[in-house]
Order: C-alpha cells, then structure tokens, then sequence
C-alpha cells in the first residue's frame, strides 16, 4: 500500500501542525489557568477598574474607598479609576497607589 | 492594550459591546470574547445590568455575522469556485460543502462557542455555498445567546481575576479549534485514504 503522506504531503502536514498548535495553546491555557486564574495571591489593583469592581473584588469596606476617590454618600460612578484620577487632577499611579494602600490596610485583597 | 480596552466600557456603556460585537463577528479580529468577560466582572459588581448587555451583544453579533454571510453571499462564490476547479481541492471542497449543507445549523452554533476563532469563516461559507438563509440565522441566534452567556457568566465568576481569565480563554480557544481542524482535515484523508483502497 502506498504511503498515504506521499501522496498528501501538504495536507499531512497541516494536520500535524494543527495538533502541534492545539497541544502548544492547550498546554498554555491549562498552565495559565492553573498558575493564574486559581492563584490564590492577591490581585493588584488597576486603572480601568471601578470603585464597584474594587469593593467587590477586594472586599474593601466602601468607607474605606470613599475619601480616596470623592465618593458622596449614594453616588458610585461607573468610571474607571484612571479617569476618576483625572477628575480630581491626580496622577493615575498616585491615586492606585492611594487605593492600593487602602486595601493592603484593610487586609482584605480577594 | 487590554486594559485600554477594558476601560472603554465604563467610557462608553455597552455600545461597546455592541460595536466589537459586530466587528468581531463581520471578521474584523477584536477581542470581544475579553470584553465579555470585563463586561461580566462589571455585572457581578453591580455597574451594569446582564439583560441589557447581554441584549445589546447579542443583537450586534448578530448584525455582524449577518454581514459576514452577505458578503460570502455576493462576493465569496467565485473565490469558492476559484480554489475548488484546483484538482487538489476539488473533493475535499466539495465534501466540505456536503457536510457544511448537511450540518449547517450545529456547524453555526458551535463556530460560536467553543469554535469562536471559526465564527468569521464559517459566515463566509455560508453566505458562498447558499446555506439557507433561516437555518444561518437559527444557527447564529443560538450559538451567539450561547456564546454571550458563557463570557458573561464566566466574567462574572472570576471578577476577581479577569484579565488573566481573557489569555486563557483565548489560548483555549485557539487550541480548540486547532483540535478540531486538525481532527476534521484527519477525517478527511482518512476517508479518501479508505476510497482509494476499496
């Protein structure tokens, strides 16, 4: 019987490069997943997050958030921490690094 | 960049979605299934509401994969036709349209979810091998809602670790479609390996 690879080299090959990728990319995903997602260290706090997205995901009392960024008593705007920055004339890195300290104070990173 | 992009949907509300919605499904590559998933971490915080974002999501795919269809529609017949009169082609387009015709409406869905990376193609496909309009369209309307959920819910779920979530889906995704290519092209060969022999 002939050699089916000779017959469909390009084919045959195509096949094995797309194992080759599915193994490589599925490798990657698990590791990602494992070493990442199911981490259990703490996540840094970033400029398109909102004070919502903060609380919730740190557990940060609101109280603790409100003076950082201005918050009145029923008002949490849905605008990113580097646009809050902005609002209140501040540096993006200062004002993370202000909410940053908040968390790290109340213990309390997810 | 991702971040860039995560920030634009506080800026601008779901239109955003809407809009890489579209794109993504029209063939344009965006990372809408990354702006899913922020989307969904800004729902379990409380920022948007699920039903109008995963409505406004889903109505722009829709549109887009709708565009993607019309266009293999008015324009992907010849390219069809170019690549099938090669002889190394011929059968091998011509089962793929047969299984394409056969499988239409599951084909759709699952080039949506978990096949995503397929979705623009498949449109293509379709539009250029005239799969019926009605059994596109169910096919898009399921896997899309599908699809939607999945990145919403699971954003939703890991909010607390979106970002990382975003890479890892993508590589998921890549791999899977990898997978099945390569399974589907394998077939392939073997059934005309097993032609040839009989």
């Amino acid at each position: 019987m002939p050699d089916q690879t000779s017959r469909h080299p390009v084919l045959t090959g195509a096949v094995i490069v797309l194992f080759a990728i599915a193994l490589g990319f599925g490798t990657h995903a698990v590791w990602l997943f494992s070493t990442r997602v199911l981490s259990s260290g703490k996540p840094q706090v970033e400029g398109w997050m909102t004070p919502r997205h903060v609380i919730a995901v740190f557990n940060l009392p609101r109280d603790d958030l409100a003076p950082i960024l201005g918050l009145t008593a029923d008002d949490t705007p849905f605008a990113t921490l580097n646009d809050l920055a902005a609002e209140r004339g501040l540096a993006p890195d200062v004002l993370l690094r202000q909410v940053q300290e908040a968390i790290d104070r109340a213990g309390a990173g997810a | 960049m991702i971040a860039e992009l995560y920030a634009l949907i506080p800026r601008h509300g779901a239109s955003v979605l809407f809009l890489a919605a579209l794109l993504s499904c029209a063939g344009v590559p965006i990372p809408t299934s990354a702006l899913m998933l922020a989307a969904g971490a800004f729902v379990a915080s409380g920022d948007m509401q699920f039903l109008p974002v995963a409505l406004t999501t889903l109505v722009g795919a829709i549109l887009g994969d709708q565009i993607g269809y019309g266009a293999g529609r008015a324009g992907g017949q010849p390219l069809w036709d170019r690549f099938r009169a090669r002889p190394k082609f011929t059968a091998l387009m011509d089962r793929a349209h047969a299984e394409l015709d056969r499988r239409a409406v599951v084909a759709v869905i699952l080039s949506r979810f978990p096949l995503s990376a397929l979705g623009p193609w498949i449109n293509l496909a379709s539009g250029a091998t005239r799969i019926a309009w009605h059994r596109f369209t169910l096919g898009v309307l399921v896997g899309d809602t599908v699809w939607i959920l999945a990145y919403l819910g699971t954003g939703a779920f890991f909010a607390h670790r979106v970002k990382a979530l975003g890479t890892t889906m993508t590589s998921a995704v890549i791999a899977l479609t990898a997978l099945a290519a390569a399974i589907w092209l394998g077939r392939q060969l073997w059934v005309r390996r097993r032609q040839r022999a009989a």
